[in-house]
């Protein structure tokens, strides 16, 4: 007697889910010099000490320096080199900044000589990223309502308000607290990483059989444990991971690798998507938004108009509308985006939200590094003649352009068009792994990629109007 | 059915494509003029360290100087010499460092506190090693 066979629908390709696992780059440590430098002792101190002199210096300056920010070296620094650089160091190397920042190695000093090592408090972990998002809207808002950045005195004042934060955090709890839950700059960088080249994963297969007890993770009697809380045998992205190779030189077995990898090819492998973090890379979206919207001509004219209106005359409270307006477009269109496509994928709007938040991210980076090359660009002579000064070197009141007005938007033009391609190319990734028919890719990718074209024709167009200087 | 995606990236990219030409073409001609396109604030305007701000500010027609100061509008003129401004840097430094002193002393008496703790995990956890290693 035969068994009945079941005849079953034979799927296309088309209709077949991508589970290709995360591709495997070159392993850098394979290079020996790369790995001499991983392994040893100086790193990173060695690049930590530096840039920890200049921002002592910075700090001095601004809070003891020239109190024109045309003529404080400190701002110049800050604000037209470092600020700029950082969203690139960010894509190129990951949280690399965070090993070295002179933040975190103040933390380190503090808790090595105070630290009463707490355990991280249970709200911290559930809504650290919620602070961070808290914070670093407060500070851009800040910045508008009181002029930080172009206050040296400001600038210095905020400057000792983290230091403040830094200092509690490392004396009161384990690790890096502060980097890891509270830092506004960590919680960029955590969003920018993960399009980043460069990731640091443990080789599954030689950690299956480890029996050092996680010293990735709780360090040795020569190294300390990992700063961000991250146990390298199950990480997955480099959100929290500063590449300070405390756990290459802890493990014993060299199961820690360095890799290059596809840039953004991270945002299609989260398994576990965080509306948190996709509501900061929609803010961070709306930052970027408003910096350009005020540092345009027409500004004033808006202003005007709101103030004619509105009857309004309170700056601050005129700014905090169009902040909160700026902010909410972002995040309302990714609203809206995710609604669309919750009608027709069977997942709730909040976990659209949740997972396609992160296919914006090139673009934010994009828009992000775009706004900051013009005060790169155009201002950066200011931190030659200003740093000149220090030293008594009179450099004279030239043009502090470094490039043309045409130079410098041809490239940011090219930078949003490869954030734009990039985030249209994650959000087409995300839909391919999660959804098996082609009518649910498609219904929930068109919203999506809709999405990325308006906001990408937005920065288009901000970056087409002419901007102010901030030195 | 086929599947869209590869056809929406095809259709994407050819929308960046005349995002981008466009943008390219209707750079204004300002562009090719030399920076900056707007007028560097001098010394004497960022004085009261809100150049950007604070100058788009005092262009709006409503604003009255009968309205109390927020810090944010009130420019000297730039040719009238213009007094530093002060800074409450006793009050600034002197509240960082108490604030500071008081974190980091709180933070070495929970330390002082906690130590017999701590020493008693460290005891348990080289005994769970040694305890390990001769099963082994």
């Amino acid at each position: 007697m035969s068994t009945p066979t079941v005849e079953t629908p034979q799927a296309g390709p088309e209709d077949q889910p991508d589970t290709t696992p995360p591709p495997v780059g070159r392993n850098l440590m394979d290079i020996p010099v790369v790995a001499r430098i991983l392994r040893s002792r100086w790193y990173p101190g060695i690049v930590r000490v530096p840039i920890a002199a200049v921002f002592g210096l910075v700090a001095y300056q601004l809070l003891m320096g020239p109190d024109a920010a045309h003529d404080n070296a400190g701002t110049a620094l800050m604000w037209v080199l470092w600020w700029p650089l950082l969203p690139i160091v960010f894509v190129l190397l990951g949280r690399f900044w965070c090993a070295v920042c002179p933040f975190g190695w103040l933390s380190d000093q503090v808790q090595r000589l105070v630290g009463a090592n707490q355990p991280v408090p249970a709200f911290l972990k559930k809504y650290g990223i919620w602070i961070i998002d808290a914070s670093f809207l407060a500070i851009t808002w800040a910045d508008h309502v009181w002029g930080i950045v172009e206050s040296p005195w400001g600038s210095g004042v905020l400057l000792l308000i983290l230091t403040t934060a830094v200092i509690i955090s490392g004396a009161l709890f384990q690790r890096r607290t502060f980097c890891r839950y509270l830092c506004f700059l960590g919680g960029l960088s955590a969003n920018y990483a993960r399009t980043g080249m460069v990731e640091l994963r443990a080789d599954s297969d030689i950690c299956a059989t480890c029996t050092s007890r996680a010293a990735c993770y709780n360090g040795t009697d020569k190294v300390a444990g990992c700063p961000m809380f991250t146990f390298a045998r199950t990480m997955d992205t480099n959100a929290n991971c500063n590449l300070c190779a405390n756990c290459i030189k802890a493990c014993p077995n060299d199961a820690i690798q360095v890799r290059l990898r596809k840039p953004t090819s991270e945002l299609w492998f989260i398994r576990s998507p965080r509306i948190e973090e996709s509501f900061l890379a929609m803010a961070i979206m709306g930052i970027v938004i408003v910096q350009n919207v005020t540092m345009l001509e027409m500004w004033s004219d808006v202003l005007a108009w709101l103030q004619r209106t509105t009857g309004v005359t309170s700056y601050p409270v005129i700014f905090t509308i169009a902040f909160a307006i700026a902010v909410s477009l972002p995040v309302g269109l990714l609203a809206g985006a995710a609604k669309l496509a919750s009608a027709h994928n069977l997942e709730s709007t909040k976990l659209n939200f949740a997972r396609f938040g992160y296919a914006l991210i090139p673009l934010d980076v994009a828009a992000h590094i775009a706004h900051n090359l013009f005060h790169l660009l155009a201002e950066g002579g200011s931190v030659l003649t200003t740093v000149a000064a220090l030293v008594g070197i009179e450099a004279g009141d030239g043009d502090p352009a470094l490039a043309s007005n045409g130079t410098i938007q041809v490239l940011q033009f090219a930078l949003l068009a490869l954030g734009i391609a990039g985030s249209l190319y994650a959000a087409s990734r995300i839909t391919r792994r999660r959804y098996r028919t082609a009518a649910r890719r498609r219904t929930t990718y068109a919203p999506m990629a809709a999405l990325v074209l308006l906001l990408g024709a937005v920065n288009v167009w901000l970056f087409l109007l002419p901007m102010a200087h901030r030195m | 059915m086929p599947d869209i995606v590869p056809n929406t990236i095809k259709v994407a990219a050819a929308a960046i494509a005349v995002l981008f030409a466009t943008a390219t073409a209707a750079i204004p001609a300002y562009a090719d003029e030399p920076t900056p396109s707007i007028p560097v604030p001098s010394a004497e305007e960022t004085s009261g360290g809100h150049s950007q701000h604070g100058s788009d500010h005092t262009t709006t027609p409503s604003e009255t100087a009968d309205e109390p100061s927020t810090g944010h509008e009130d420019h000297a003129p730039p040719t009238e010499p213009t007094e530093p401004p002060s800074r409450p840097r006793a009050w600034v430094f002197g509240g960082f460092a108490a604030v500071n002193g008081v974190a980091l002393a709180y933070a070495a008496w929970l330390r002082r506190r906690t130590a017999p703790d701590r020493e008693r995990r460290t005891r348990a956890r080289v005994a769970a090693q040694v305890r390990e290693g001769n099963n082994r």
